[in-house]
């Protein structure tokens, strides 16, 4: 999944409250030591895709749970995108999926750690039919109600697919999709061509799809190993035809889960209620503790931070998705204790490079020189230490099945200037304009010079980020950019950032373009072999980029830490979201 | 602020002896008794070179050298610039210049270890917070960045709206009303705004794209930026002195001889309003050095890695917001040294005002 907005903004400082943190703050001394430190993940089984028997609601309860209440969310902007066909960034999916339409599979997260991938409106994960995974075969559950009380049909989730591949004329008589933001991989394996128009024009059910009473099929010109994870994809969402109201689906979706939306005013705020026809003994994946949930729009990240810190009286049932903002991260994170049952803590799902344009760095030696010389212990401190960022090595993340730990290219100077041969070199970093960004890009002109590279700090715009850097003729060596799986395989990693086909369209900022590695990245994408085989492929399919063409430097994996008022209960982080998991919170005082 | 009507005796004499029209002084040279001395009945029993010709220029000289603010706040001022100035030298004394990052002095979230932001006897007033730069270097540097752009910039903005208020005033008519018109509408515009919005986006156009920012490209801008939103006043004061000024003999005079405007203008008009021009400039330089403070705090000065007192201010109230052990002395010590030298320079600004205009009340 995209993490489109650049994580660290401009941050504009307000000198309220400045005399009384001057009072609480005193004469300390800083020691440096922070407690335990920030969590490591687990290693990742390979063992996550879930069986008929774990597609068996209820979900499994969480500990303490009690049913009733309120809960508020304060963010800073409104969902980017509810309807499911358009529905692509994470916290928009956590509401979306968490609370207001189910998908044909979904992430079943126990509460323990554990992650699999099971049915959810369907019985199970999926049946590979042939064997060869060409056509996957999906019965649907009994007893699946809309909002209004209605049946959800399988033909309703094939005309939910369907109309996220719809098309429209736009000025220039060419054909354009009407739904661009959403996931694309199901909708790009069942019609490779793009030849399908949509249900609006053409055939109502897209090309590779079959519905058979309550089973729907779906069948692929090459292996598809991953679909049980591509359909657990909010574009598998049943609509009916006859509630399809297109542009403005994306403000008020037709709910098939535990929630459905009674007041919506956008940018403002959104009031969601309890669906009384969602049958919790047919959703193994969702609780619904809590009686509604309201989501205000317009604070501030700091803000935010401050307000839930201080649990004023009135504030116990506030909860965000945004993590503690970064200038008030060490001042919760050392009082810990402080915050206890309304805090939670963990690695997120994205990791950051710094991407070394080929185009212009084309010499090998060089970009591993420039790996050498990257201090990673430096890179973590001034991006405000490991409660902001991990340090990693590499290129497929630990939350990925099959990630192999491995450090090409440790941190050491004398064989950076070695593979540069004496000579220095000059090159052009590209950071954001903002004050943060340039005093990381500050220390990186101090640790780069150490082994005679000389980095030419460049200020741009963070509005236009990935304008600026996707531009394969863009005049910069080194920029950062950040990347999180859309499922847990190395098929949405190395696709969208290594493969030729996504320059410049998807996210392959260093613009590596070598046909050996394409083929190897189609090979292992169209592999039969099954899911548990080709994770360990990926693995190790990193760890020989970096050997061989070292196009980035992995630098860091981004570490998330929430609060909530002191009412909330039940705080998990998502693994596959990433983020507070909205299923598992209750009230604890309804 | 001055004592200077206190203590001397004498009423003035200067004033009543030219034809003036405003409160000016020193239109024109001027005989007064040597102020330095006693008054004393003039020629009795005493040589005649004891009457001494002053211009009104060692006239507020005198007055300035006898104000004791004056002479408290030019020493500091004076001791501030050579430190100031003089930092790299100090530097290699020190140990350690502004630019020297030591990021072993800070912890794993690039907070300064220890006491007071890391206050020790190697960095006497601690590090900066992200790179671990000294914090008394980093304030030398910051002092002259700002001054250096502040006096350029005062030269700049004092002499534009000096030259735009003489020819206003003098030349009249449309010319005037729409010289007039204009400087309302430049005191009406957004300054902040507009800086904010401008700035980074002409930047990068002369830059010809995303480009490293040179400090003196950014301090350019800056200079510019002041020069184009800080000249007004300094218009309209010389404007309304040239006004009283233009129908005077010495003008008619030169006009007739068939002078042209430049000649009037520089010749004749400028050296004669020197004074408000000079009070202007005094008290310029630290309402610039106020301004470059914000504009940096707000996001545009001088960039990375070039030391600068309102980023730094910036950085220090980030940390006290967030309750960063020892942040709040980064405030003080910043936001103090930014108090102390718009004090410095504003009250000997004051002092010079007093100086050549004694008839102002304060």
């Amino acid at each position: 999944m995209r993490s489109k907005e650049l994580k660290r903004q401009a941050r504009f400082i307000a000198v309220g409250g400045v005399a009384m943190a001057l009072l609480v703050t005193g004469c300390a001394e800083n020691t440096g030591d922070n407690g335990e430190g920030a969590q490591e993940h687990e290693q990742n089984t390979l063992d996550i895709i879930g069986t008929a028997e774990d597609s068996v609601g209820p979900a499994t309860p969480v500990e303490g749970a009690v049913e009733g209440g309120e809960i508020t969310f304060i963010q800073n902007s409104d969902m980017a995108h509810l309807d499911p066909a358009r529905n692509y960034v994470s916290t928009s999916m956590m509401v979306g999926q968490g609370l207001l339409y189910r998908t044909l599979t979904g992430y079943r997260e126990d509460g323990d750690g554990s992650r699999k991938v099971v049915g959810d409106l369907a019985t199970d994960p999926g049946t590979d039919v042939n064997g060869d995974c060409t056509v996957w075969e999906y019965t649907l559950k009994d007893g699946l109600k809309y909002e209004d009380g209605t049946d959800i049909t399988a033909d309703h989730v094939a005309y939910g697919i369907s109309r996220a591949m719809a098309t429209e004329e736009n000025d220039e008589g060419e054909r354009v999709p009407m739904y661009p933001e959403g996931a694309q991989f199901l909708l790009d394996w069942l019609d490779p061509a793009n030849e399908y128009v949509g249900p609006y024009e053409g055939e109502e059910t897209a090309p590779g799809i079959a519905v058979d009473g309550n089973k729907i099929t779906f069948t692929f010109d090459s292996p598809r190993c991953e679909t049980p994870f591509a359909v657990a994809m909010p574009t598998t969402a049943p609509i009916p035809p006859d509630k399809d109201t297109k542009g403005e689906f994306d403000q008020m979706p037709f709910s098939s889960g535990p929630y459905k939306i009674e007041e919506r005013v956008f940018e403002e705020r959104t009031v969601l209620v309890r669906n009384e026809h969602w049958d919790a003994n047919t959703d193994p994946i969702r609780h619904a503790y809590v009686d509604s949930f309201v989501f205000e729009y317009g604070t501030q990240p700091e803000d935010i931070t401050t307000r839930l810190a201080a649990n004023a009286s009135g504030d116990e049932n506030l909860a965000t998705f945004t993590p503690v903002d970064s200038s008030q991260l060490s001042n919760i994170v050392g009082n810990k204790a402080e915050y206890e049952g309304r805090y939670l803590e963990g690695p997120r799902k994205y990791t950051s490079y710094l991407n070394i344009n080929m185009n212009r760095v084309t010499d090998l030696a060089v970009r591993q020189a420039i790996n050498h010389a990257f201090n990673r212990d430096r890179w973590v401190q001034v991006n405000g230490g490991e409660y902001s960022v991990l340090p990693n090595t590499t290129l497929m993340g630990p939350t990925v099945p099959g990630y192999v730990d491995y450090d090409v290219y440790p941190y050491d100077v004398e064989k950076a200037k070695e593979l540069l041969g004496g000579e220095t070199i000059q090159l052009r970093y590209a950071h954001a304009d903002t004050a943060t960004e340039g005093r990381i890009a500050a220390a990186m002109v101090d640790e780069f010079a150490k082994a005679g590279i000389e980095i030419e700090a460049v200020p741009i715009d963070p509005l236009d980020w990935y304008g600026q850097i996707a531009d394969p003729d863009n005049s910069f060596d080194l920029y950062w950019s950040s990347w999180g799986e859309d499922w847990p395989s190395g098929s949405t990693v190395f696709p969208p950032l290594y493969h030729s086909r996504s320059i410049p369209v998807e996210n392959n900022y260093p613009f590596i373009n070598v046909p050996e590695l394409d083929q190897k990245i189609e090979d292992l994408e169209s592999s039969s072999a099954g899911f548990e085989e080709t994770a360990a492929q990926w693995g190790e399919l990193g760890k020989e980029i970096m050997e061989k063409y070292a196009p980035v430097i992995p630098t860091d994996i981004a570490y998330g830490v929430w609060i909530s008022g002191s009412n909330v209960g039940g705080h998990y982080l998502s693994e596959n979201i990433s983020t507070l998991d909205v299923t598992k919170l209750f009230v604890r005082e309804p | 602020m001055s004592d200077v009507d206190k203590s001397s005796a004498t009423p003035h004499t200067e004033d009543t002896s030219g034809p003036q029209t405003s409160d000016m002084p020193g239109v024109e040279p001027v005989l007064v008794a040597d102020m330095d001395e006693e008054p004393t009945t003039a020629g009795v029993g005493k040589p005649a070179s004891e009457i001494v010709g002053r211009s009104p220029m060692q006239l507020a000289w005198l007055r300035l050298k006898r104000d004791r603010t004056a002479k408290v706040t030019g020493a500091l001022i004076v001791l501030m610039l050579v430190a100031a100035y003089g930092a790299p030298l100090w530097a290699l004394v020190y140990g350690y210049d502004a630019y020297d990052q030591n990021p072993d002095k800070l912890d794993g979230s690039a907070i300064p270890l220890g006491v007071l932001g890391g206050v020790s006897s190697e960095h006497w007033l601690g590090v900066v917070p992200g790179n671990g730069q000294d914090v008394l270097m980093t304030l030398l540097y910051g002092i002259r960045t700002s001054v250096s752009i502040a006096i350029v910039s005062a030269i700049v903005v004092v002499a534009i709206g000096a030259v735009i208020g003489a020819v206003s005033g003098y030349v009249g008519g449309w010319v005037d009303a729409v010289i007039s018109w204009f400087i309302d509408v430049m005191l009406s515009f957004p300054f902040l705004i507009f800086a904010l919005a401008i700035v980074p986006i002409v930047t990068n156009l002369i830059l010809g794209g995303p480009g490293a920012r040179p400090l003196w490209l950014s301090s350019t801008m800056l200079i510019v930026t002041f020069m184009v939103f800080f000249w007004m006043n300094t218009a309209r004061l010389v404007r309304g002195q040239v006004l009283s000024l233009r129908e005077r003999e010495f003008v008619e005079a030169a006009r007739a001889s068939g002078a042209g405007l430049g000649h009037i203008v520089f010749k004749q008009l400028l050296p004669n309003v020197w004074a408000p021009i000079l009070v202007s400039f005094s008290l310029m330089v630290p309402a610039l050095v106020a301004s470059e403070a914000y504009l940096a705090f707000l996001g545009i000065g001088v960039g990375e890695p070039h030391p600068d007192l309102g980023r730094l201010v910036s950085l220090a109230v980030g940390g006290v917001k967030a309750q960063q052990v020892g942040a709040w002395f980064l405030m003080m010590l910043s936001g103090g040294t930014i108090l102390l030298l718009v004090l410095t320079f504003n009250m000997f600004g004051d002092a010079v005002r007093d100086a050549l205009n004694p008839k102002s009340h304060k």
